[in-house]
């Protein structure tokens, strides 16, 4: 590396944890309006190196060094880094939803009148300043509990950008965008880079990063396996370098052949609301995709065939019997599983072993009158951490401990134990790593193709629903508008085409469906 | 798939080893002991430590059903009340006609307001604070008026041997709470419904999802937690041959800190009965303990009092260390 000065610089720095070895000898450096990726699968190390630039943890004493413009800085605290220019916005956002957006901005440091009372003037007038200066679509008399989280986003950014930040680190900030938010999110970073602010972010979409970013540094099991250049970034040796080998492709190459049983159909569900008019079937063998945007309803409807939200009119008919009354009590028991888009919030327990988190569903199968033994589910649970090759120190193990690919892969098996006839996957690689994705990729395929289950996926990311899914269904608007029958013809541009309403919805396959 | 950051994340070697998180607040109450013992003779004889078991008892069996409740993320505040009902209850049947129905009566009587309790936050969605802040009331009111507002006495108490007799120099009163803990104790790690219970206060909406019924839980556990403050209504109505509408007030207090020093979150799904008999020990040792070494009164309850927020921040302070 030269002896040039950059905006901040991160030297040989290393952090052990008890037992644990996060970060070995990581450097990394970015200069005034850059953005520096950090990439690497979960678990490598890149919120540790966040964390320690933004002074949750501090680094291992003695080795490394962090320095700003050139000078050695001590960051102890997330005090010291604000105070060093440093803002981190977290994935998790924590805006205090219930008060306004200006006193979410300057929390803490609220300008006052007379020593003790808020200027509430000032305080909008300023905040108000702030949210112009990057275009924000929102006010500062407005309650962050009405902003999308794009917007709650963008809210943070500001406060960042208040606090005169000029290092800011974003952490997976598109994870739960729709498309166009997160085209409106790139022009915002655009503009803050204009401005001199430099950015380090972090993510697992590799696409976003090839397009936004100056410098890539990889990190694997905690260390610094490469740094690539503006003009060398790409995809391919990314994730070449991410996982330590070439990937030849992130799908297996299964051929699928959904055979002409219908095993489910779903007629004219609504929920009075939003959701309406969504009639399709589902065949043996198939993995049917619900392409569309973020906020176009596909949750919502899977919600309604699980039960768990209540629908006002339509019939869900399973293996020829119409299931009424549907709650998830229910579908369960009639073989219809929902894998949760929000993992932590809707699916796991995060304090219970990895085995009680699989065996959850089924505890009233291992149980004998009710009664469990001591290893009753680790005695289950243990195909399943074979077979889906789940990582644990223990089948005792918290999942909280465990990382996002193999907290996933415990949800997985807690759906498949049921051994249900319909499998809904809602984001099932969201926040997961490369290599947990093509491992759940191939786990979905096996299931599908020995006819176990038939799986209805619902994907944001365009590549794996178009790899995987032997039809696809477009939903916007709470309704189905196209059906993509040729797996030739599952493509992004067709998909988007509809999704986003450049074409007018096509109710053609609905005729189909019906068998007419 | 030869993919190795996973394993370093969790640390390979981080094999389940002893966890000193599984001692809890134990250490706290051997140090007691041991202090208790080392400034007063009287304290560590085969007497003193019966006696406080004895003491302990009531409080192990409300605190029992308290940690089921606390681990659904919940509270009941009604405890005292509903021992206080179900003693008069168990005293009033004794003087009937039918005395032997005193005890399953009472229980009855327990166990259904306690669904009552459940009802009320399951149903309702109530939050347990105040459904129970309420029941707590009114349960009193009740327990007064079955007694007619004065002491109902019955010095033929025929269940009196439970809290009087012994069996090999046990009291009948410890073995009864002992029996109470080891229900529990099977209840929460050996049966569907404890995994579940853990489950609706680890993640209420995740039970909803993985077809848990939550309500039904709820309902159980608030049941759960009459049955036994009437259990221990029983107990101490046999101890005293007598009842009133006295009795059992602010016992919830010392059963929520037996819990909480116990290790149980407030935020539910974290804990255990283990920790919980500790906690109520730990109580006992140091009502007591000061007793004997001559504390006085006031300042009883208030080395009573910095005991457990000291316990409770030494506990949080390890957490955080396992950080």
């Amino acid at each position: 590396m030269t002896k040039q000065i950059h905006k901040i610089e991160a030297n040989h720095i290393s952090k052990t944890f008890p037992g644990v070895k996060a970060l070995v000898d990581v450097s990394v450096y970015l200069n005034k309006g850059e953005l520096l990726s950090i990439v690497g699968e979960n678990g490598a190390g890149k919120s540790t190196l966040m964390k320690i630039l933004a002074g949750v943890y501090t680094k291992d004493e003695g080795v490394g060094e962090v320095l700003i413009e050139g000078e050695v800085v001590d960051i102890r605290s997330p005090g010291d880094a604000l105070a060093y220019g440093i803002s981190i916005i977290h994935q998790e956002l924590s805006v205090a939803e219930d008060i306004t957006v200006a006193e979410n901005i300057f929390m803490g440091r609220e300008p006052l009148k007379n020593g003790i009372f808020v200027d509430r003037r000032k305080l909008i007038r300023d905040t108000q300043a702030v949210l112009k200066e990057i275009e924000a679509s929102f006010k500062a008399t407005d309650y962050p509990r009405n902003l999308s989280i794009a917007e709650q986003q963008v809210l943070e950014i500001a406060k960042a950008i208040s606090q005169n930040s000029d290092v800011i680190i974003m952490d997976e900030p598109t994870a739960s965008l729709s498309e166009a938010e997160m085209a409106h999110l790139f022009e915002l970073i655009h503009r803050l880079k204009a401005r001199g602010i430099s950015i380090i972010y972090i993510s697992h979409r590799l696409k976003e990063v090839v397009e936004l970013s100056d410098r890539v540094v990889v990190l694997r099991d905690g260390a610094h396996v490469a740094t690539m250049e503006k003009e060398e970034i790409n995809e391919k040796d990314m994730v070449a370098h991410m996982v330590g080998r070439n990937l030849t492709e992130y799908y297996g190459e299964l051929t699928l052949t959904p055979s002409s049983n219908k095993l489910m159909t779903v007629k004219d569900l609504a929920d009075g609301h939003f959701v309406h008019d969504v009639s399709f079937d589902l065949f043996e063998g198939e993995i049917l995709g619900l392409a569309g945007l973020v906020g176009a309803g596909r949750s919502e409807i899977a919600k309604l065939i699980f039960g768990i939200d209540k629908k006002i009119s339509g019939e869900i008919i399973l293996n020829g019997k119409t299931i009424n009354d549907s709650n998830p009590i229910h579908s369960i028991d009639n073989g219809i599983s929902y894998l949760t888009e929000d993992r932590k919030g809707l699916g796991l327990f995060l304090e219970m072993s990895s085995a009680d988190n699989i065996a959850l569903n089924v505890l009233n199968q291992i149980a004998q009158g009710g009664f469990l033994r001591g290893n009753s589910s680790r005695r289950f649970a243990k195909d399943y951490i074979k077979n889906l090759n789940i990582r644990l120190a223990s089948p005792l193990t918290k999942a909280r401990e465990l990382s996002g690919g193999n907290q996933q892969k415990l949800l997985i098996s807690r759906m498949i134990s049921t051994q249900p006839k319909v499998l809904i996957l809602d984001e099932p690689t969201r926040g997961v790593d490369v290599g947990a994705k093509s491992e759940i990729y191939k786990i979905i395929e096996k299931l599908v193709e020995s006819r176990q289950m038939s799986v209805i996926m619902i994907s944001s990311e365009l590549p794996e629903l178009i790899g995987l899914s032997t039809r696809v269904l477009v939903v916007r608007d709470g309704t189905i508008v196209h059906q993509i029958k040729d797996t030739n013809e599952i493509t992004q541009e067709h998909i988007m085409a509809y999704a986003a309403g450049v074409k007018s919805p096509d109710y053609s396959y609905d005729q189909s469906a019906v068998g007419v | 798939m030869n993919v190795k950051s996973d394993n370093i994340a969790l640390g390979d070697r981080e094999k389940p080893k002893l966890d000193l998180n599984v001692l809890g607040v134990l250490p706290i109450l051997i140090l007691f002991v041991v202090i208790f013992g080392l400034l007063e003779q009287r304290f560590l004889t085969v007497n003193n430590m019966t006696n406080i078991l004895r003491q302990a008892s009531v409080n192990i069996i409300i605190a029992c059903g308290m940690t089921l409740v606390i681990l659904t993320a919940g509270i009941d505040l009604s405890v005292g009340s509903v021992l206080a009902v179900s003693a008069v209850v168990a005293v009033n049947v004794s003087l009937s006609s039918h005395p032997e129905l005193a005890i399953p009566i009472a229980l009855l009587v327990g166990l259904g307001v306690g669904a009552i309790n459940g009802l009320l936050i399951a149903c309702f969605k109530m939050p347990p604070f105040i459904a129970t802040l309420g029941t707590m009331t009114s349960f009193r009111g009740i327990s007064y008026l079955l007694a007619n507002g004065t002491t109902v006495i019955n010095n033929d108490l025929p269940y009196e041997v439970i809290g009087n007799g012994t069996i090999f120099s046990v009291p009948w009163m410890v073995i009864i709470a002992l029996l109470v803990f080891v229900v529990t104790w099977i209840l929460l790690k050996r049966t569907v419904l404890g995994t579940r219970i853990y489950a609706v206060g680890g993640n209420i909406l995740a039970a909803k999802y993985s077809g848990i019924s939550v309500g039904v839980i709820l309902v159980i556990v608030y049941a759960l937690s009459g049955l036994f403050s009437a259990t221990a209504g029983v107990v101490l109505s046999a101890r005293l041959f007598s009842a009133s509408g006295l009795l059992g007030i602010s016992y919830e207090l010392d059963a929520i800190a037996a819990v909480i020093l116990g290790g149980t979150s407030f935020n539910g799904g974290v804990g255990g009965v283990g920790g919980t008999l500790v906690g109520a020990l730990i109580i006992a040792v140091l009502n007591n303990g000061l007793v004997i070494v001559g504390v006085p009164y006031f300042w009883q309850q208030v080395v009573k009092g910095i005991v457990i927020i000291a316990a409770v921040l030494i506990d949080i302070y390890r957490q955080k260390m396992k950080k």
